[in-house]
């Protein structure tokens, strides 16, 4: 590689890594905020009474609260870290973190339009079957990924997240001063804004950095050739992009003759499990709660994909 | 909760501001010095970094970053993070001291053990094993206010990690350099020795306005959208990638979200091949290019696939070069296409 490529390739590398930057800002910034309020005027006792306290409920309600409160990835860190200290159930908590980011009426929405009229070609899904294969694998694994999480760790949640610094905002602070309420809230957010940034800007840095090694060309030629193994690929590739959720669906659709199956399962791990995402959980979860969490979405996504494309897809052709 | 992270990865986050803040402000007993130099410094850092976010908006280089429906959301983040970094410096020097003088008056006289609260739960120093810096206290007034929860429960460490510093900087440090301050630049030509002209259809000739690059590059996989273009006179604007003296790839990236999930979109340019003319690559190698051509369709060697590409059917190399009737440089309102 000439001097002169070389600089192209790190010119490029900095505009993909300051562009995952500023995309996620405003959305951490948001996440931050809304953490801050909750933890300081939101009732512990209020959110443990609300919320179902049977994880299969709460797995199967949290799993689809996304529909109600989209929240991003990144923007989802920082609130459910707090809420998890304010008594959120763990499998509750667990099923929004992976659920969200997918099943939300934006995302949904992207996924219907990048797919849209692709379903004339042979053996691809068209806008509407992509994002109810995708709405439902997603689903499939929050639910039953939280559940385990519930089964292996019930009577020790507290053992598997990470201790959060800042002020607590429970019950015993409630005659303080507006001022003073203020004070804490700013602290809390700029803690949480600082403390997750530290996660996204490594795992930008490293998301930018594999674009160096890999084309687009070569991902999809090698996906015809095997297409179960493509499964892996993709979402090992969605898990080295650090896409965001309202985008990814035009990326995996502009991968035109893959099979399907491979595209929902980066449509599927992506939001979950990224290498921002790693990083940031690493503020919310202790590492075995993480290593859990990522064996079971990872199994279940190759899976379910891997069931699908056995079982349901039409043959992809040439044209 | 005291925070008992290992010195792990979950350790390297930038704790400096994991030991709570006092509560009661002007009545609150006052943090130690290592806690107001470590939120001074994150809320610095937040701040520089809403202002480096609001700059890249005003100036206009977030649109090599991101698709103009996140220019909002970004300058609108920016300014909360703005607004928060500032209140929260406000209520720290006004901790500090600085904004009230009562308690600047109570910290220069009223300094001893019985009449100010140690705040300091029921351990003693040496329970916690780390050292406390007073800032304006000297060693006979060590019960000068200093913030340590009541259970022991703070930031004992008082890290500074400079690793954490130099990350979180890495974006101001960038701005401050102009970088990025070009879309891509690392693009490879098509490799077009792979396909041949497909038989053209009925070639109804004429000229296409308006065609875009993403409705040829779709058109490509469709047997009736190649029809329905073949043999048009269209313009595409793109860079030009290639080394090749009868054809070059056009490149445009087509962004939804941000830089990082554009995906190119090509289109082969291909000089006609009865003509005598040759493409001075070395001169357009790069450059931002409209291109004025026939549309055709090239088939791939196994038949599976197709590609979208603009025949330029000019006399000679003057005229495929100079005249700027099949080629000219140009400058686009914005190197990305966008929703």
């Amino acid at each position: 590689m000439s001097d002169a490529q070389m600089i192209l390739k790190i010119k490029d590398f900095l505009l993909i890594f300051t562009s995952i930057f500023y995309e996620a800002l405003p959305f951490i910034v948001v996440g931050a905020l809304v953490a801050g309020l909750l933890e300081e005027f939101l009732p512990g006792k209020l959110l443990t009474r609300w919320f179902p306290k049977n994880p299969i409920a709460g797995a199967v309600l949290g799993s689809g609260l996304g529909l109600v409160f989209p929240m991003c990835e990144c923007g989802i860190v920082p609130i459910m870290r707090r809420l998890l200290r304010k008594g959120l159930p763990l499998a509750g908590c667990t099923a929004y973190l992976l659920a969200g980011p997918v099943i939300n009426p934006v995302v949904l929405f992207s996924t219907f339009i990048a797919f849209s009229g692709m379903g004339e070609n042979s053996g691809q899904l068209g806008g509407v079957a992509m994002t109810a294969l995708r709405a439902g694998m997603a689903y499939l694994v929050a639910v039953t990924t939280s559940v385990c999480v519930h089964l292996v760790h019930a009577g020790n949640e507290q053992d598997v997240l990470v201790p959060l610094g800042g002020p607590s905002g429970d019950e015993n602070n409630r005659d303080m001063s507006f001022f003073a309420r203020m004070d804490r809230v700013t602290g809390v957010v700029l803690h949480d804004f600082i403390d997750i940034s530290f996660f996204l800007i490594l795992g930008a840095l490293m998301s930018a950095s594999v674009r160096l090694f890999y084309s687009q060309d070569d991902i999809s030629t090698f996906s015809l050739s095997y297409p179960v193994p493509a499964i892996a690929l993709m979402m090992f590739l969605a898990f080295l992009l650090c896409l965001c959720s309202e985008a990814d669906a035009f990326v995996a659709a502009s991968f035109v003759k893959m099979v399907p199956a491979a595209k929902a399962s980066f449509l599927v791990f992506g939001p979950m499990m990224d290498i921002k995402l790693l990083l940031m959980y690493t503020r919310v979860f202790r590492p075995k709660l993480i290593v859990l969490i990522v064996c079971l979405v990872a199994a279940q996504t190759f899976l379910l994909a891997l069931a699908y494309q056995s079982l349901l897809a039409m043959p992809a052709t040439g044209d | 909760m005291a925070d008992q992270r290992s010195p792990s990865l979950a350790s390297l986050s930038l704790t400096m501001a994991d030991n709570p803040p006092p509560n009661g402000l002007a009545s609150a007993p006052r943090p130690s010095a290592e806690w107001f130099q470590e939120q001074l410094l994150q809320t610095a850092i937040a701040l520089a970094l809403g202002l480096v976010s609001m700059a890249i908006y005003a100036t206009g280089r977030v649109g090599l970053m991101l698709a103009p429906k996140f220019h909002p959301w970004l300058a609108s983040g920016a300014g909360v993070l703005v607004v928060l970094a500032l209140i929260r410096a406000f209520f720290l020097a006004r901790q500090a001291g600085y904004l009230s003088k009562k308690n600047l008056r109570a910290n220069q006289t009223n300094q001893s053990c019985e009449s100010k609260a140690h705040h300091h739960g029921d351990h003693a120093h040496d329970e916690c094993g780390h050292s406390h810096h007073h800032p304006d206290a000297s060693a006979e007034t060590c019960c000068d206010d200093h913030h340590h929860g009541p259970d022991c429960g703070h930031d004992h460490g008082h890290q500074w990690l400079p690793l954490q510093v130099m990350v979180l900087s890495i974006p101001i440090v960038l701005f401050a350099l102009n970088l990025p301050n070009e879309a891509f630049g690392a693009m490879k030509a098509l490799d077009l020795e792979a396909y041949s002209l497909a038989p053209s259809g009925a070639g109804s000739g004429g000229k296409a306005d308006g065609v875009s690059f993403l409705q040829l590059e779709r058109a490509a996989s469709n047997p009736e959208a190649r029809g329905l273009y073949d043999g048009k006179t269209v313009q595409l604007v793109g860079k030009f990638v290639g080394d090749h003296d009868k054809r070059f790839t056009l490149i445009r990236f087509k962004m939804n979200c941000c830089a990082a999930d554009a995906v190119p979109l090509n289109a082969a340019i291909m000089v006609d091949p009865q003509s005598q003319a040759r493409l001075d690559y070395r001169h357009w190698s790069g450059k931002w290019v409209e291109v004025n051509g026939e549309v055709r369709f090239l088939q791939s060697r196994d038949g599976k696939s197709y590609l979208a590409a603009l025949i330029l059917r000019a006399k000679d190399t003057e005229e495929l070069n100079k005249s700027e009737t099949w080629i000219r440089e140009t400058v686009p309102d914005s190197p990305f296409l966008t929703n």
